[in-house]
């Protein structure tokens, strides 16, 4: 069922990969389309994951937030979904954010509803 | 005394004066300076400055003891105001000074007393303020030196240096300078300089760290009194500052943090009564010549790349920017808008370190940029030349436009730290 939702992501144009992630940075559910989850890119979500949660933790209890990262060619969003789970979509540059947001907002108490 | 045009602000900024001069070939306007308690400015146009003033109390510098003064300090936080043409001729009209570009001739000969630091150009000085017998309006000029601080070595400094100024005196009967050949004037009389120490120098933040070599100026020139002007008393002689500041040991941290932007009011120093002719004319001053071989804060991030003040203020001038932030690993180059700067670039630092980790890991090139959701609005973080930009920008900002115009930066300026 989560990996349904997620594909609503991944038919999106130029999005390549749609990741549930916790806050220590283990993945819940991936899919991916045209690219690897090799051990490094693992290893940057992980990074990526406890670098924004640490940036959080300077706001105190301030609920947590979007973090998107772009790259020449690709981009990493994340965005929370609920305490200790987050949503990681990596797409090409030439991806539709508002799409993906608005996807996100349409999704969000489904996915949460099955964390 | 009628203030200066306000001009258009282009926002506060914090930075080593001598980054004013390499910063501003095309820019005309001026650059309102708050040092501590006082305030002051620089007429600058094109590059040129015209005119530099500051006044702390009843201490009024000028010219080059001003700009003095504002180079004894690492770092002064100013407000760059732009004028239009019309509002330039008002200032420089206020001033009392003319356009130096149409009235001095290249390599103009410079009669009479010279300051050291003048540039062929520069037309000669024009006597300090004298304040004219029986004028009850102004407080009585004094032509002074800048304050002197005298820092020794101490550990742990961090913060302004110069905290506080013991106040000036004047001498009760000030000497005449005697222009050359001028027999109605009797000698002039020199006084040594007043020189500020400065007490209480724990608890300062910021990098001073750099030697200041101590600036060694020629006298002040000798003010002409006006042939058969009863009215003007002897103009004040004060021989050159000594600058004392010394290694600073053990110095660390940036420097912006004991300034706080949003709390600043720039009102415009006083200028010349238009009109009154009872008051000599200002000071001419020539373009600033730095004098601080070592400052712990170096202009950045591209000498004489004035394009880098426009794009900043472009950038400031967009409808949800709250705040820009220029920095690097070690410290804040330049702070724009009212936020917490400390914060706004801790925060930053630390996603700049989850960018430069995760870069290494993916095979996808260069960081290019980074948005973070705040509560406070949109943190942007982006590579700056050699540094980082940061901007804050509310929530209802058009991400997709800053995004274009950090394209835009980041194709223009070629080297990416992180990649």
């Amino acid at each position: 069922m989560l990996k349904k939702i997620l594909n609503k992501f991944l038919i999106l144009h130029d999005v390549r990969g749609v990741i549930v992630v916790r806050g220590d940075g283990g993945i819940v559910e991936s899919i991916k389309s045209g690219m690897e989850y090799n051990d490094a890119f693992m290893a940057a979500v992980s990074t990526f994951m406890a670098g924004s949660k640490a940036t959080a933790d300077t706001f105190g209890n301030s609920p947590a937030f979007m973090v998107f990262m772009e790259f020449p060619d690709y981009f990493l969003l994340l965005a929370p979904l609920k305490e200790e789970f987050f949503l990681l979509v990596i797409a090409q540059n030439t991806a539709n954010i508002g799409q993906i947001n608005q996807e996100m907002k349409k999704n969000r108490e489904d996915l949460v509803a099955l964390l | 005394m009628k203030p200066l045009p306000e001009g258009k602000s282009l926002g506060w900024m914090q930075a080593p004066a001598s980054w004013i001069d390499s910063h501003t070939v095309r820019f005309i306007g001026v650059v309102r300076v708050v040092i501590q308690d006082g305030e002051g400015f620089i007429l600058i146009k094109k590059g040129k400055p015209l005119f530099y003033y500051f006044k702390q109390g009843t201490i009024e510098l000028k010219g080059h003891t001003a700009l003095d003064y504002f180079n004894s300090h690492p770092v002064i936080e100013f407000n760059l105001c732009k004028y239009t043409p019309d509002e330039l001729a008002w200032a420089m009209k206020l001033c009392n000074i003319e356009d130096p570009d149409r009235v001095v001739p290249k390599k103009a000969v410079v009669t009479g007393p010279v300051y050291r630091e003048h540039t062929p150009l520069s037309p000669p000085a024009d006597p300090p303020v004298a304040k004219p017998a029986g004028e009850k309006r102004n407080p009585d000029p004094v032509v002074v030196s800048p304050p002197v601080p005298t820092v020794d070595k101490r550990a742990a400094v961090s913060g302004p240096v110069y905290r506080e100024h013991t106040p000036l005196s004047r001498p009760a009967n000030p000497p005449v300078a005697k222009p050359a050949g001028d027999i109605r004037i009797p000698d002039p009389v020199v006084v040594s300089p007043p020189v500020l120490t400065v007490e209480q120098r724990a608890a300062v933040s910021g990098p001073v760290s750099g030697e200041h070599t101590p600036l060694s100026r020629t006298a002040a020139p000798p003010v002409a009194k006006p042939a058969g002007d009863t009215r003007i008393p002897d103009p004040v002689v004060v021989s050159p500052p000594v600058l004392t500041v010394e290694q600073r040991a053990a110095v660390s941290g940036p420097v912006s943090g004991e300034h706080n932007l949003s709390s600043r009011t720039a009102a415009p120093p006083v200028a010349k009564p238009a009109g009154d002719t009872r008051i000599p004319d200002p000071v001419m001053v020539s373009p600033p010549v730095p004098k601080v071989d070592k400052r712990a804060v170096v202009p950045q991030p591209v000498a004489g790349d004035d394009p880098e003040v426009t794009i900043l203020s472009h950038i400031r001038d967009l409808d949800g920017i709250v705040a820009i932030a220029v920095f690097n690993d070690i410290r804040n180059v330049i702070m724009i808008g009212d936020a917490d700067s400390e914060v706004l670039v801790k925060i930053a630092r630390t996603m700049l370190e989850t960018a430069k980790k995760i870069t290494p890991l993916l095979t996808w090139g260069p960081f290019v940029h980074m948005t973070i959701q705040i509560p406070a609005g949109n943190m942007i973080i982006a590579p700056y030349y050699d540094n980082y930009l940061c901007l804050l920008t509310t929530r209802t900002i058009n991400i997709g436009h800053i995004r274009r115009i950090l394209r835009d930066l980041q194709q223009k300026a070629a080297p990416q730290r992180v990649s």
